[in-house]
């Protein structure tokens, strides 16, 4: 009797150590893998942000969208200035009305040129070469993802969305000009102007039109964020609901990327899946008019 | 007494006059214009870009008794001969009827043809400014280096050169009358608009 019972508590804890090791085998599996796609997401997630940040940047590179904002904004002026002078022209001789008709026509002519560069020139150069900026950088990343281990299977990562938009209530980084002090109260009360808190800046997505018989011109400021006490904001990652899809004719200053990537279990019962990150990111705030 | 006090006012006349005056009658001019050009090599600087090539100018001016402080009128932006921008600074506040010298200056030592067409424009837009505010331009003084590119920009955007065969009474018909002397002194072209 004494030895039956020796000989089967020996038995039972042998089996009972091989169900546990098994058991936390099967743990370490499962926590390696869970653990493997929470490090997946995050790398995903990082990939996201890297590519939309590389977008941001180069859209807004050499500050060429703040600079384009901030000479609209001055041909606007010059305009401005140009129709007053030649209005009060109107009762001198016939050669100061030809001059001041002269300087007139010239900038109605170089606000247009500057409304076609913005919109037949920069536009284009600054998406195509963001899109080139962020295509290399996902070819750079691709490669690296497939990892193929007896219980975790990554491959196939891939885009499908590239956006460009803005950040929901930036304004445009121009300040106000308050040297024509007519011009500034006509903004004034045509509210064109963000003026709070701190800064007083033109507003973002708008067509700032002059009244008048000049009206047709058209001056359309992009939202940017300016210098603050000189400083220029960096290009940063922003969380995904602040993104805008800016409309058709206004320059972008965010890029919006969708990476996609598979995931597969190899181990026990088999479950694949696809992981999703949106990363977004703003393009480096403007700098001081030069 | 009466011959005292004539003695007296001929004293006064003689001796304090000249002194109330201090230097102004040897200044055809009241107050100076400076137009300072500088290039701007990193505006617009991107592939395609039909604005690069961007000159600043400067625009400032003073009354000749208080050249230290200098009031900033404007900044204008050139891409060629083409004005890009401008922001006021300040109204120009020049008193009515004053003369006016208008000085241009290069912030480089050796201006590219760009800052010397930015030069001649804004120089327009200055005398015409002066113009409306009835203010006569009595000089303009230009580096001697700019000056031929200055007045041949000048000519080609409608400014005429007074004949120098038709004698100094010839009449001519003009609004605006701009004398152009460079700083040595040696080159010196009248014109009218």
């Amino acid at each position: 009797m004494r030895q039956f019972r020796q000989r089967s508590a020996g038995g039972n804890i042998l089996v009972l150590s091989c169900v546990s090791m098994a058991f936390v085998a099967l743990l370490m599996v499962l926590g390696a893998s869970f653990g493997g796609l929470a490090f997946m997401h995050n790398r995903l997630q990082a990939s996201a942000d890297e590519l939309a940040l590389e977008g941001a940047r180069t859209l807004n590179a050499k500050d060429r969208l703040g600079q384009i904002n901030n000479m609209i904004v001055r041909g606007r002026q010059l305009v401005y200035a140009q129709q007053s002078t030649r209005d009060q022209a109107a009762s001198e001789s016939e050669a100061v009305q030809h001059l001041a008709d002269q300087l007139l026509n010239d900038s109605i002519q170089n606000a247009q040129n500057l409304e076609s560069e913005r919109q037949n020139v920069l536009q284009p150069v600054c998406q195509s070469e963001a899109m080139d900026a962020m295509t290399s950088k996902f070819s750079e990343l691709a490669p690296s993802y497939t990892i193929t281990l007896p219980w975790l299977q990554v491959y196939g990562l891939k885009t499908t969305d590239w956006r460009f938009g803005e950040i929901a209530d930036v304004q445009s980084n121009v300040t106000e000009l308050t040297g024509q002090s007519d011009l500034s109260n006509q903004d004034r009360s045509d509210s064109l102007l963000q003026t709070s808190p701190g800064l007083n800046l033109y507003k973002h997505d708008q067509n700032h039109k002059l009244h008048g018989p000049l009206s047709y011109l058209s001056f359309k400021l992009s939202s940017l964020p300016p210098p603050i006490n000189k400083v220029v904001s960096p290009a940063r990652v922003v969380l995904a609901n602040e993104f805008r899809p800016t409309a058709a004719t206004y320059l972008p200053s965010a890029v919006q990327v969708k990476l996609h990537l598979t995931v597969e279990t190899g181990l026990g019962p088999s479950a694949r899946t696809e992981m999703v990150a949106v990363g977004t990111a703003a393009t480096p705030g403007a700098s001081e008019q030069q | 007494m009466n011959k005292i006090i004539s003695l007296l006012v001929l004293c006064l006349l003689t001796t304090a006059l000249p002194a109330l005056c201090n230097g102004h009658i040897d200044r055809p001019h009241d107050w100076t214009v400076e137009i300072e050009t500088d290039k701007l090599p990193r505006q617009f600087d991107y592939h395609n870009s039909h604005l690069s090539d961007v000159v600043k100018t400067n625009i400032d001016y003073y009354h000749q008794t208080d050249d230290a402080h200098k009031t900033p009128y404007e900044y204008l932006w050139f891409h060629s001969s083409t004005t890009l921008g401008m922001e006021r600074l300040h109204k120009f506040q020049i008193d009515q009827g004053d003369g006016i010298a208008i000085n241009i200056k290069h912030k480089t030592a050796s201006p590219d043809l760009l800052e010397k067409y930015a030069a001649a424009t804004a120089l327009t837009h200055i005398v015409l400014d002066a113009y409306m505010n009835k203010n006569a331009v009595t000089i303009v003084n230009v580096p001697q280096e700019s000056y031929t590119e200055i007045v041949n920009q000048l000519q080609s955007t409608h400014h005429f050169i007074t004949q120098a065969d038709a004698g100094a009474d010839h009449p001519v018909d003009s609004g605006i009358n701009i004398f152009v002397q460079s700083d040595a002194g040696n080159s010196q072209t009248l014109y009218y608009f």
